[in-house]
């Protein structure tokens, strides 16, 4: 997840998480290496407003 | 999720293999594959809406092989401009574009013609005027800064070596407060050097 924050997204999460290998010729590899999927959210920042000056 | 490439990697052959793994799949969605397909791995895996998606065209849901639901992350709004990067078929496409409806936009960004194609076919059977099919990668998204509401990618991004650099252009592209939906698999347990570079298993 440090991938996406590096780049400059912020909140990200893992929402959800999948046995999306289950019943296929691939389980046994997905579990020994904890493969599976994930929904994740990430928001880009919001543009900084300029600093405002007292005048 | 790694982010960094095997400096050695053959990157050319990869994106061949990839290409051939989903033509193949555009072509023969009932073939053999090591991962699932289709509509009813959709929704009984991932949570999709199975009604939803019997109203899309067939050719679109059969060649589906995500590995998670980004509709499910949150909302999308009516008006939004969303971009599917590695659309595929475009049964994620299409389910954003009724979301977003007329007033928005639906861009489907994918690198293989067959899937191009299905996905074109099925936005015009269903009438959808407000999608976009457009050839890409995801490191050099042929798209405006700023100019998009909503990210979703389906099981793509683990397929590309160089992820920074896709990061880097899902954040170019989005307006500022914008936002990735993401479904993607990730690897919990360490890889060997030797699995890393191994071409087949990153097609795989």
């Amino acid at each position: 997840m440090s991938a996406l924050t590096s780049v400059g997204l912020e909140g990200v999460q893992v929402t959800h998480h999948f046995d999306c290998f289950r019943a296929t010729s691939k389980e046994k590899v997905a579990q020994k290496f904890g493969v599976h999927g994930v929904n994740v959210f990430a928001r880009k920042a919001e543009a900084q407003m300029p600093n405002r000056r007292n005048v | 999720m790694a982010t960094s490439c095997p400096i050695d990697l053959d990157v050319l052959r990869l994106r061949s293999e990839i290409a051939s793994l989903y033509t193949r799949v555009a072509a023969q969605p009932d073939g053999e594959f090591h991962f699932h397909r289709g509509p009813a791995y959709a929704a009984a895996f991932l949570g999709y809406d199975a009604t939803e998606l019997e109203a899309l065209p067939a050719d679109c849901s059969r060649s589906f092989a995500g590995v998670g639901n980004p509709h499910l992350i949150a909302p999308i709004d009516a008006s939004a401009t969303v971009v599917d990067i590695g659309c595929g078929a475009g049964m994620d496409l299409l389910l954003a574009a009724h979301r977003v409806g007329g007033t928005g936009k639906a861009i489907g960004v994918d690198m293989t013609p067959d899937m191009r194609d299905r996905a074109r076919s099925a936005a015009a059977a269903q009438g959808l005027r407000h999608v976009g099919v457009i050839e890409g990668d995801a490191t050099s998204l042929p798209l405006p800064d700023a100019s998009t509401d909503v990210v979703i990618s389906n099981g793509v991004l683990n397929l590309v070596p160089e992820k920074d650099k896709a990061f880097r252009e899902i954040v170019r592209i989005l307006r500022p407060g914008g936002r990735l939906q993401l479904a993607d698999i990730v690897v919990q347990a360490p890889l060997s050097e030797d699995i890393r570079r191994n071409v087949d298993l990153w097609a795989a």
